[in-house]
């Protein structure tokens, strides 16, 4: 089935198959990698990104249903030659270790952020709302704190 | 030095921009995809495999059974040997029997995954079903079921400790504690799971095998001793590792596989490991009962101590063995001093996955038996649990201390830690504050934990003694490129942890370089120099840092004569001082490093008997273990439902020097995070026919952000001896010491009386659910 897509900024049309998962046509078909799978049941948040600006599960999406849609990895919301402020806080308050949660935290914090009512959220609410994506081995501190550098910037 | 301050983790910077590239992200040309078929079966003789349909149709290209295996690939080589340790010849795919539900049946590579599976389900396979046996406990029993019916029963080995008399401390104690405490079976779960890619590489007329491994040069040897192939022809790269845990420290089956059918299609084969088959084809961690009775006199000092660990090793002996169990053994004693014991550890075989490493390796199960011995010993006498364990630490003038099991406690200052926690946390007013609120109606108390942590693992020596099969040391080469700057090969394999950082610092340090200037290269054997046991057991700063280091001093050292010679100085009058050799009385005469590394590779006036090249390495075997330690405090509150809600953590530690404060930060929150998940809610289940419960992540708890308590952390810094920068090990600090510590914050909470919550089972949930 043809479909197209706005990925990144750009319009691409697609052939695929009516069963294939988003997240397959990003990392095998388009080789954006950046897009993680880490359990392909919804449950781990891996393999988050942008769909019409709201964070989604790729590994729940098929690809013929997101027809039209505009779709952001993480590919798309890397400047060329810098970070993203989100990605420097990653960088400077240690939400890194292994990686493989990254791009979905980087996701789902770029959607809060441009729904834009986190910044009177407290550290509750905020750790909820965080609660959408798994990581096995930072326990969160970091990550919590780089979201509140992004979303809650103390001026 | 705060985090911020710290030079960005050039990992990190690759990350975030989704740049990493873990073994699922490698493209190769004509690649095939596998997926194996695995037992839905616990225990069954395997009587037919029909695959003839499957291989018939279009897209599969080969299709290997057990049978096939069996005749062309030499078994799954053992890691840990102990003494008297009985064999399996486990290979890489089941023929005649299946003795777990999971172990792999059949191999299908096809053009496509999904083609793959479609073969899959047209296989055929007649199993003879068998009585199957899951826990420990019954398959100890004499009347069980057996696995492999040239062993006498189901254990794969034992050791055992026995110092003192210790019959007689029992009799003369004033005050006796039994238990019996269990950590159930957990996933170590790295969000990335196992994934396997082999391509034939024509040139060295063999194979390159990308794998999420922590142990390149171990599945080196294991694909080259199945496959009957020298070792250098293989090649094994560990690309950016999705985390580990344990869990990818063990060689697999697949990666044998993956290599023999790539070999045999002339093609690259890649397997990824799905979450569903990870529960099942990974290897879990704990399933351990430790039985364990202390003995202490009317002053509450440790006179001696009784225990045994029981591991469930799951179906097969190979890998890590019963390490796990021998490593709690060795451990029991932990930070005290116990004048007698008398320790067993042991592990059998069962029909579920087979155990291997988790984040701990036996350290946190003995550790919730300890110290909750330790409280219950507490409560009997009506004295602080706190002072209990006072009376019992080893004192830092005793250091280094020979414990009783033999494990050397290199240093540390215990006592002052531990009160310098307490006063941290407020404990004794914590202790008064949840005492009122008990009597108020709410259920809320307060709870501690000492642990130790082995680290550096190493002396091999050590290794060779306990049957590892593997050296204990760990190799760095430091080389200065012509241009100035320099590229370090470690042993290590980095795997989330930044390892790779502070070895970039600690080359920085000693160069005097910008840490620009340092990149460290990992994971790949044809690259860094042969370490047998990688990284695990936390030892990726301490060992890898320390043979580093060595590199470093002789890259420095040529430094300084190459210098003395271009400068026609003495070689004792110069000092290396940022980024160049300069004569310490006139720092006009100077040589850049840039400068001396043209020299040394230009090598037209060296010193004579000097070697060209600005290139060293040092192999640096550890000369004892780092003993990290500390004290985790807690406070809990029981929801009328028994929820346990932890209100906050304070963890107090000593890892000896740290080299990037940050890593640490990160090792001990990561550590606590997997040890709540331990404490109360990660488990996996099994049915007593051996059926798995637990195959997928929405049955399987682990902590998200809203589920960590506040944590505050109190670092202390004792240098090791042991070790030219003094640091140790504190990948499992974290997670050792969190079960007992909640658990016993549970038992204060509930000593109004309403003892609801079983406190002997870890995850406490079980307590709950009741069952097995
Ligand atoms: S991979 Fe999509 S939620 Fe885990
Ligand atoms: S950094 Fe490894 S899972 Fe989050």
């Amino acid at each position: 089935m043809r479909v197209t897509l706005v990925l990144n900024g750009d319009a691409r049309t697609l052939d695929v198959d009516t069963t294939e998962r988003l997240c397959d046509t990003l990392r095998e078909r388009l080789d954006l990698t950046a897009t993680h799978v880490g359990c392909s049941e919804g449950v781990c948040g891996a393999c988050t990104i942008l769909l019409d600006d709201t964070p989604a599960r790729a590994c729940l999406a098929l690809t013929v249903q997101c027809d039209g849609a505009r779709v952001e990895t993480l590919e798309g919301l890397t400047p060329a030659d810098a970070l993203s402020p989100a990605q420097q806080a990653f960088v400077q308050h240690g939400a890194v270790q292994c990686g493989f949660c990254t791009p979905g935290f980087l996701a789902v914090i770029e959607g809060l952020r441009r729904q834009g009512d986190a910044a009177s959220w407290d550290e509750a609410t905020l750790r909820r709302e965080l609660s959408t994506v798994a990581c096995r081995c930072t326990g969160y501190d970091g990550i919590v704190r780089a979201a509140r550098a992004v979303l809650q910037p103390t001026p | 030095m705060s985090a911020t301050d710290l030079p960005p983790r050039p990992a990190a910077l690759r990350f975030v921009r989704g740049e990493g590239q873990y073994v699922a992200d490698v493209r190769l040309p004509h690649m095939l995809h596998a997926f194996i078929l695995r037992s839905p079966e616990a225990h069954a003789k395997l009587e037919a495999i029909d695959t003839d349909e499957a291989a018939s149709m279009t897209g599969v290209r080969l299709l290997v059974t057990g049978t096939e295996i069996a005749a062309a690939t030499a078994p799954q080589p053992i890691v840990w040997d102990l003494p008297g340790q009985r064999r399996a010849e486990t290979r890489s795919l089941a023929h005649d029997r299946v003795r777990y539900v999971g172990e792999p049946v059949a191999l299908i590579v096809a053009d496509s995954e999904r083609i793959a599976r479609r073969a899959a389900a047209r296989i055929r396979v007649r199993y003879g079903k068998l009585p199957a046996v899951t826990s420990a406990e019954a398959a100890e029993a004499p009347d069980s079921p057996r696995l492999y019916e040239d062993w006498p029963d189901n254990v794969v080995a034992r050791a055992n400790w026995l110092v003192g008399d210790v019959d007689a401390a029992f009799e003369h104690a004033a005050f006796v504690t039994d238990g019996v405490y269990i950590s159930r079976r957990m996933a170590g779960l790295p969000l990335e799971a196992r994934a396997v890619l082999a391509a034939p590489d024509a040139a060295r007329n063999g194979l390159t095998v990308w794998t999420s491994t922590q142990a390149p040069h171990q599945v080196r040897a294991a694909v080259a001793s199945c496959l009957r192939m020298p070792e250098h022809r293989v090649r094994v790269i560990a690309p950016d590792v999705g985390g580990a845990f344990g869990t990818k420290s063990c060689v697999y089956g697949e990666e044998t596989l993956m290599a023999y059918a790539a070999r045999k299609l002339r093609r690259p084969v890649r397997w990824i490991e799905d979450r569903h088959e990870s529960f099942t084809s990974s290897v879990p961690g704990r399933d351990e009962t430790v039985t364990l009775s202390l003995a202490f006199d009317a002053q509450g000092i440790l006179l001696a101590m009784r225990g045994r660990v029981l591991l469930n090793k799951g179906a097969e002996p190979y890998a890590a063995s019963i390490g796990s169990a021998w490593t709690g053994g060795m451990m029991l004693p932990g930070g005290y001093r116990v004048p007698a014991l008398a320790i067993e550890a042991l592990g059998v075989v069962t029909n579920t996955t087979p155990t291997g490493a988790f984040r701990g390796y036996g350290q946190p199960e003995v550790n919730f038996a300890v110290e909750s011995a330790f409280d219950e010993a507490a409560r009997r006498m009506q004295i602080d649990p706190a002072e209990l364990r006072r009376r019992n630490l080893v004192r830092e003038s005793e250091m280094p201390f020979q414990s009783t099991t033999g494990l050397v406690l290199d240093s540390g200052r215990y006592h002052a830690l531990l009160d310098l926690a307490l006063a941290k946390f407020g404990w004794d007013a914590a202790r008064e504050r949840t005492a009122r609120e008990r009597s108020g109606g709410t259920r809320s108390g307060v709870g501690l934990a000492f642990y130790v942590e082995a680290t550096n693992m190493g002396p091999s020596p050590l290794c060779g003694m306990v049957g590892v099969r593997s050296g204990g040391f760990d190799v760095c080469q430091v080389r200065v490129e012509p241009s100035g700057q320099v590229s370090v090969f470690t042993g290590q394999t980095p795997m989330g942890q930044g390892v790779e950082a502070a070895l970039a610092q600690l080359c920085a340090e000693e160069l005097t370089l910008p840490i620009e200037d340092v990149v460290v290269i990992h994971g790949d054997t044809a690259s860094c120099a042969y370490t047998g046991y990688s990284s695990g057991g936390s030892r990726g700063a301490g060992v890898g840092g320390s043979a580093l280091i060595g590199a470093a001093r002789k890259v420095k050292h040529k430094l300084l004569l190459l210098a003395a010679h271009l400068l026609d100085a003495n070689a004792a009058d110069l000092l290396l001082v940022q980024g160049g050799v300069q004569h310490r009385d006139d720092p006009t005469r100077r040589r850049s490093i840039t400068d001396l590394a043209q020299a040394a590779y230009l090598a037209a006036s060296l010193p004579a008997g000097m070697e060209a090249g600005l290139d060293e390495r040092m192999a640096f075997d550890p000369p004892a273990l780092g003993i990290s330690y500390g004290v985790a405090l807690c406070e809990v509150a029981l929801c009328p439902d028994l929820i346990v809600r932890v209100r906050r953590i304070l963890f107090a530690h000593d890892c000896g020097r740290q080299i990037r404060p940050d890593i640490v930060e990160g090792q001990i929150i990561g550590g606590i995070a997997q040890g709540l998940g331990t404490a109360l809610y990660e488990q996996l289940l099994y049915e007593p026919d051996g059926t798995p419960r637990t195959t997928s992540l929405r049955d399987y708890d682990i902590p998200f952000a809203a589920d960590m308590p506040p944590i505050e952390l109190v670092h202390l810094e004792t240098p090791s001896p042991f070790f030219p920068h003094g640091a140790k090990g504190v990948g499992e600090s974290g997670v050792i010491p969190i079960p007992a510590a909640i658990a016993n914050a549970v038992r204060d909470a509930q000593s109004s009386g309403d003892a609801s919550l079983r406190l002997d089972t870890v995850p406490l949930i079980a307590g709950l659910l009741g069952g097995a």
